[in-house]
């Protein structure tokens, strides 16, 4: 008997990954557990495990070389065993293949049919592509699990759902446009080529943010002067009380852009393929940046945390986005996002959307300002800038303008914050 | 209705015997219907004939009893002939069944068929009918080697002007049969000998089943399966087997090869969006490819992937027991077609 490892799949939008480095050699017994290699995603790195104790038989592709997900990695079996049961990542032509032969004849004719034929024909099922006109759904960007690679009718469904295919070349060439952006289409296997699988899936998404919608950022800057003693009260008492929660200025400012989507569900949405969702829940993203690239680890239901719970989720999610440790789902299903480049001493920037989400909070340094007083002294004030780009499709300048008054007002009366 | 168990030869015996006792104008004609022509030792002291052989198969036993020498007439091994006389007979006012041993045989009985029962009503401006069945036998796994095993429903199945029915059980079998007796055309009734033995519910009743309808014996929405004769039963099984995968598949009874039911088929496909066909033809030319072919052209917008067809190989009926047994469509080889087409509805055991 013989196992097969196939490319595991880490978050929803995985797709293929990368071999990174393999611990074991062909011929080199295995433990149930033991790691045999390291993948990569656009998002993370992980170990993949001998799901059984056997002799490492096949090793189906070289380090650096990307292969879909399901596909299969590397045989663990017996030694001098036949390799049977290939046929749970690959088509039936595998198994008649390689059940006659033994181990080392393998490999050629596994890696034949597990890896997606390369080049410009994209196999795809007649109802697939009608499904996928119908829906004007671009077929370069969805993952075909059907035989012989092929998309059909469930992977129109999947991508429907999941709102991973963008829409075709047509639909983004906006006639008469206002703006007289010309928008190259979003359809090209190239985007990306030639990077790392995250910059790869960077530069995917963000073309398809700027493809798919239309963006508007408008800028407004707020009194923190009360946030900021808010902040220092608060962090007294938690010190006081000894507890290992890190109050920063982002913890706030998500507190308060979550109280404030839930009084506007109009930017806690997501539109996609025509069907615009608002949320009562607020599962906020919070960007991350990495040392080569970024991603959006998520809160899952910050609405019903506390200033304190949110501190140190924020926290734990970051951390583990850092260390390449998040999970898939960790990585998936936000309806809001929040950027902040004050760390930067950047003031205003114009978010691009993390689609399908129609609203993303920028979020940049203080600023000094001088002001008059009640008494009309001068004095110094801080104010924070925010920038918020959101989907004009959806929500309109007012309507985003109103937003960012509610959350101003979280921000300049706080104690509304845990209230 | 009246039911009990008989088996597949029982229906097809009462069959005949309920339509010679209902119209005269039925007979029976073949190599040894009756079984031992004009032989003194059978003649009863009434002068009637005592019971024959009744066919290679016994399928006419009795009715040679019941019907007379006028009625279930023996022949000399001369297809041509014979065959001829019935599609004469069928032109002039009797109903006849006709019957070819094997239809291996197909090559002496083919000009009467051909030439003259399937073009007479055409080309006599619709003045003349051909109210003949042909009854014959098909199909491999009885160790009756390549002459005698053979699949051939498909050829006349080619012919314009003729119906072919292929019943896979004994239900079936028994209303197909009295169907084809009283169609005014010319039908072949081809039964699959490895199908004699089986038993079911047949009700007593003089009953018809539509010719040109086939029967959905299991609903299902994930994948088609089109299957003839015998190979009903390996759908069935085969449906069995994915249903534990979650993967439901419906299974059509073709029932009648030509015509076969086109909306029935094309229906199901444009539900299920996949398609297979079961046929122990050999692989080329035959009732499967022609489906096939039609739901390419006719349902191309809704299918989800290739059509596939389980066939014979395109190779003589070998002898040898287990040769022939590879010889046979069966569980494996549809699940093995089977995959491609429902890789994707399979969960994938992901190991991380």
């Amino acid at each position: 008997m013989s196992e097969v490892i196939v490319m595991p799949k880490l978050g929803m939008t995985m797709t293929e990954g990368t071999i990174v480095e393999w611990h074991k050699e062909v011929g080199e017994p295995v433990s149930e557990g033991e790691p045999v290699l390291t993948i990569s995603s656009e998002k993370l790195t992980q170990e993949v495990e001998a799901p059984v104790s056997g002799i490492l038989l096949v090793k189906n592709a070289e380090v650096d070389e990307q292969l879909e997900v399901g596909a299969a990695i590397a045989v663990i079996g017996e030694e001098g065993g036949a390799v049977q049961e290939v046929a749970a990542a690959a088509s039936v032509a595998v198994v008649d293949k390689v059940e006659a032969d033994t181990a080392v004849a393998a490999p050629a004719p596994v890696r034949e049919a597990a890896t997606k034929v390369q080049g410009d024909r994209i196999f795809i099922t007649p109802l697939a592509r009608k499904m996928a006109k119908e829906h004007q759904l671009d077929i370069a960007l969805i993952e075909g699990t059907g035989g012989n690679g092929r998309i059909t009718k469930r992977d129109i469904e999947r991508a429907l759902q999941e709102g991973t295919a963008a829409k075709a070349a047509v639909e983004t060439k906006v006639e008469a446009a206002p703006a007289q952006v010309s928008v190259s289409p979003v359809n090209d296997e190239t985007i990306g080529a030639g990077l790392n699988p995250m910059r790869k899936a960077i530069a995917r998404n963000m073309r398809r943010s700027l493809g798919q919608t239309a963006q508007l950022t408008i800028h407004r800057k707020v009194n923190a002067n009360a946030l900021i003693d808010f902040q220092n009260s608060l962090k007294k008492q938690v010190a006081a009380a000894d507890l290992d929660v890190k109050l920063t200025i982002t913890v706030l400012v998500a507190r308060a852009a979550v109280l404030a989507l839930q009084e506007m569900k109009q930017v806690n949405s997501h539109y996609v393929n025509g069907t615009l969702t608002e949320f009562d829940e607020v599962h906020l993203g919070i960007a991350t940046a990495l040392d080569d690239g970024l991603v959006v680890p998520v809160v899952k239901n910050a609405h019903q945390k506390t200033i304190g719970t949110l501190a140190k989720e924020i926290k734990d999610v970051s951390v583990k986005a850092r260390n390449g440790e998040a999970s898939g789902d960790l990585l998936t299903g936000s309806t809001f996002t929040i950027t902040n480049l004050g760390a930067s001493g950047i003031e205003y920037f114009t978010p691009i959307l993390n689609t399908p989400e129609t609203g993303i909070l920028g979020v940049g340094s203080f600023q000094d300002e001088l002001a008059l007083d009640e008494e009309g002294q001068v004095k110094m004030i801080k104010k924070i800038p925010f920038s918020l780009t959101f989907d004009h499709q959806i929500v309109d300048g007012a309507t985003a303008a109103e937003f960012l008054n509610k959350l101003s007002k979280y921000i300049e009366t706080p104690y509304l914050l845990v209230l | 209705m009246t039911k009990r168990e008989v088996t597949f030869m029982t229906a097809i015996t009462e069959a005949m015997a309920q339509a010679m006792r209902k119209d005269e104008t039925v007979i029976l004609i073949g190599t040894d219907v009756a079984g031992g022509a004009e032989v003194d030792h059978l003649v009863k002291d009434d002068g009637r004939y005592d019971d024959a052989f009744g066919g290679v198969f016994g399928l006419s036993k009795g009715l040679v009893t019941e019907f007379g020498r006028g009625r279930v007439i023996d022949t000399p091994i001369a297809e041509h002939g014979y065959f001829g006389a019935a599609v004469g007979a069928a032109a002039t006012g009797l109903r006849p069944i006709s019957e070819l041993m094997f239809n291996d045989f197909i090559g002496f009985a083919l000009d009467p068929i051909l030439n003259q029962g399937a073009k007479m009503r055409y080309m006599f401006g619709g003045k003349a009918k051909i109210p003949l069945t042909v009854r014959t036998v098909h199909g491999a796994g009885a160790g009756a080697a390549a002459q005698h095993s053979q699949t051939l429903y498909g050829w006349f199945g080619s012919i314009p002007g003729v119906k072919v029915v292929v019943p896979s059980n004994p239900y079936d079998a028994k209303g197909l049969m009295l169907a084809a007796i009283e169609d005014d055309n010319l039908v072949v009734f081809s039964e699959d000998k490895m199908l004699y033995g089986m038993k079911g519910d047949v009700p007593e009743e003089y009953y018809t089943i539509e010719i040109g309808k086939a029967n959905v014996v299991r609903e299902g929405t994930d994948l088609t399966i089109v299957a003839i004769g015998k190979m009903v039963q390996v759908a069935q099984q085969t449906a069995e087997t994915l249903q534990k995968d979650d993967i439901s598949v419906e299974v059509i009874d073709l029932r009648t090869v030509a015509p076969w039911d086109q909306e029935t088929v094309l229906n199901s496909v444009k539900k299920t969006g996949r398609l297979i066909v079961i046929d122990e033809s050999n692989p080329h030319n035959n009732t499967a490819t022609d489906i096939a072919s039609v739901v390419a052209d006719k349902a191309f917008d809704y299918l989800d992937g290739p059509i596939k067809t389980v066939c014979a190989p395109n190779t003589p009926v070998p002898f040898a027991h287990n040769l022939e047994q590879a010889y046979i469509p069966d569980v494996k080889k549809v699940l093995t077609v089977a995959e491609e087409l429902i890789i994707d509805l399979q969960k994938k055991a992901v190991r991380v």
